[in-house]
């Protein structure tokens, strides 16, 4: 019975952490859709976010350097796919596909030329849990609920801010107003190119974020591919999420506490095959989107181009 | 004021371009190399002479040449009817898991039959693993791109099931047992590595262009994905297109991966693809979707890589370096293609107000 409620307080807490990337990157995307631009780089991004952010912190040992560098890099990809796909109207998908595959290639590119091949993976320093006085000691709460690192609080944070942002305040209007109909929005005086210029900037810069997690908290380390797909799962949770805030938190969560649960079962042993434990977090997505059934909610003007004076 | 204008290009303009981006690519490929301590030219040259410089280098460029026609083909397909199928890796494993079952049973040691059977089991296995996105697609409207990407994550950690347990060969490794000399394809040129999947594959091409631009069904997977609600309003059906579309890719992909396992390996492990799937995205997308743009870009693309493991020999240049090289071609010739289409003009013009982009 208490080995029970032990393994379940390990599942939710770890479940929390696992969600964390997948909850940044989906934010950022949010944002990024609903100013019509769909963003298939996600998963380049979150790479990019997870090289640079242990780049920095390797060589400068310096945890908000390596943040700095995690937000940076995968914000001028981002530049670069806003450039193609806002500037140049290149099909969004295409542009998507192929800064995808240009973090892909990049990092683990850039990861061997600086490392070489090395039979133990360089590791930084993990950043730690914050001890909260008091609260972080009250039994099964504390587990639960306080005893995470600070980008865990960052990013459940950052559910409320994203819903102000994107509902309450006048550039979020603006936002939505580009992604639901970009030509209303510039008789209305927005400058289109520039909104969803930085609402695709915003979205890698916490894709980064999200993707750096893994290598400054989860493992301590850079691998090649670390983000495994999150990023094409983030993709998916934001639909899930129906572009809002509070239901993408729900969707990543629900990917966390699944993961958690494979792993904490493989960890226990059992008779199933640990590789199709491993295939659930990838089998939900698409068993959740199939459930969906059509009730899609996208920006009305989602992944397509605009261009001022056509008709 | 000071005005930007596109003006249309003349259309002989065109062709020119994409190798000037390409080439652009290169010299960004050439500063990533001279900033990690590694001359440049030298290293090219080095590419260069692996790829093309001896019999074996080209029979190797041709080898590869032969797994990135099939997967570009497969991809091409798919994108021809604007179904974006990023899953071919996934439908590569599933067919070279088809010919390795076939090459390890009864069947597979019978000559002739064998290799018919090798190839055919390839293309069923990835044909059918295709139909599972299509049919998702078009029963409860997923969108095919998320689908296909999760699904090679799922291949590949089946596949590691597989050889980890029911088909491993005896011993500590992940192997299949090797398959039957009757399932192996046979060398074209001797004491080299060519195999007779370049055959398949130019074949592969030929019936791609047969099937797109010869047959009714290839008329409407092309009036689909040029204009798919023009398409539905003609009467066509695009359910069917996109069941067909995606069987044909996939097995396409899933003949790539059985020439891997009957013509390259010789047995099913892990890694048999070094991200061929992936590359045949871009292969496609730089092809624009046609089997004699696919086979060229195929061609040098299989020279880079082969070339690029030369240069991982003798220089210690990692191979990724060939994967980036491939990203940055495609957006360089995505970024070029602005300057096929429209002609940048500045002139000045006397309105007030904020600056536009015009289009003449």
């Amino acid at each position: 019975m208490i080995e029970t409620a032990v393994f379940a307080m390990g599942i939710v807490a770890s479940g929390v952490r696992l969600s964390i990337p997948i909850l940044f990157a989906a934010l950022g995307e949010q944002i990024a859709e609903r100013s019509g631009v769909l963003n298939l780089g996600v998963e380049g991004m979150m790479l990019m976010g997870a090289f640079t952010g242990f780049i920095g912190t390797y060589f400068t040992g310096n945890i908000f350097i390596g943040l700095a560098l995690a937000i940076s890099g995968p914000a001028l990809m981002a530049a670069l796919m806003a450039f193609m796909s806002v500037s140049l109207r290149t099909n969004q998908l295409v542009a998507g596909l192929a800064i995808w595959l240009l973090g892909v290639g990049l990092t683990s590119l850039l990861y061997r030329l600086i490392f070489g091949v090395v039979t133990i993976a360089p590791k930084i320093r993990e950043i730690p849990p914050i001890d909260i006085p008091i609260l972080s000691h009250i039994p099964v709460l504390g587990p639960i609920l306080f005893q995470y690192d600070p980008l865990v609080y960052l990013a459940f944070l950052l559910v409320p801010l994203s819903q102000i942002f994107i509902f309450k305040t006048n550039l979020g209007l603006k936002i939505r107003t580009v992604g639901e109909n970009p030509k209303q929005a510039d008789a209305l005086g927005v400058d289109v190119y520039r909104i969803r210029y930085l609402a695709v900037i915003i979205g890698g810069a916490l894709a980064g974020i999200g993707g750096s997690y893994l290598a400054l908290v989860t493992t301590g380390n850079f691998l090649e591919n670390i983000t495994a797909g999150q990023g094409w799962i983030a993709l998916a949770v934001v639909i899930f999420g129906r572009w809002k805030p509070f239901w993408i938190v729900c969707g990543a969560l629900i990917f966390g506490m699944v993961d958690a649960f494979q792993l904490g079962l493989q960890a226990i042993g059992t008779a199933v095959p640990s590789e199709f434990l491993l295939m659930l977090p990838y089998l939900l997505p698409i068993a959740i989107m199939a459930g969906l059934y059509k009730r899609s909610a996208a920006p009305a003007a989602l992944a397509i181009s605009y261009q001022r004076g056509e008709r | 004021m000071k005005v930007i204008t596109l003006q249309r290009r003349s259309i002989n303009f065109k062709s020119f371009i994409p190798f000037l981006s390409a080439g652009l690519a290169f010299v960004v490929g050439a500063i990533i190399l001279y900033a990690a301590g590694v001359d440049p030219i030298n290293a090219y040259q080095i590419m260069l002479k692996g790829a093309f410089g001896s019999i074996r280098g080209i029979a190797d460029t041709l080898v590869k040449t032969t797994s990135l026609l099939l997967v570009g083909l497969a991809v091409a397909v798919a994108f021809k009817c604007r179904i974006w199928n990023i899953g071919a890796e996934g439908q590569l494993y599933m067919g070279a898991l088809g010919a390795a079952l076939i090459g390890i049973t009864a069947i597979g040691a019978i000559p002739g039959l064998a290799l018919i059977a090798v190839i055919a089991v390839g293309f069923a296995f990835g044909g059918s693993f295709g139909l599972i996105p299509a049919a998702l697609k078009v029963k409860f409207g997923v969108n095919e791109i998320i689908v296909t990407v999760l699904l090679n994550f799922v291949v590949l950690l089946f596949i590691s099931y597989l050889l980890h347990g029911p088909i491993k060969a005896p011993g500590f490794n992940p192997y299949t047992p090797e398959i039957f000399p009757a399932s192996q394809l046979p060398i074209i040129l001797p004491h080299t590595h060519l195999h007779a999947g370049i055959i398949i594959a130019a074949l592969a091409a030929i019936a791609v262009y047969i099937l797109l631009w010869k047959t009714k069904i290839g008329f409407e997977i092309r009036s689909v994905g040029a204009n798919i609600k023009a398409a539905r309003y003609a009467g066509m059906n695009v359910a069917k297109s996109t069941f067909v579309v995606m069987g044909v890719s996939g097995g396409l992909a899933g003949v790539a991966g059985a020439i891997l396992v009957s013509g390259v390996q010789l047995q099913l492990l892990e890694g048999i693809s070094p991200g061929y799937g992936f590359i045949g995205v871009i292969i496609a997308l730089l092809g624009r979707q046609h089997p004699v743009g696919v086979a060229v870009v195929a061609f040098f693309f299989a020279a880079l890589m082969s070339g690029s493991q030369v240069m991982y020999r003798t220089l210690g240049i990692p191979s990724a370096f060939a994967d980036t090289l491939q990203a940055l071609v495609l957006i360089f010739v995505l970024i070029g293609e602005l300057f096929t289409r429209w002609k940048i003009k500045t002139k000045i013009i006397k309105e007030s107000g904020s600056s536009a982009i015009s289009v003449k």
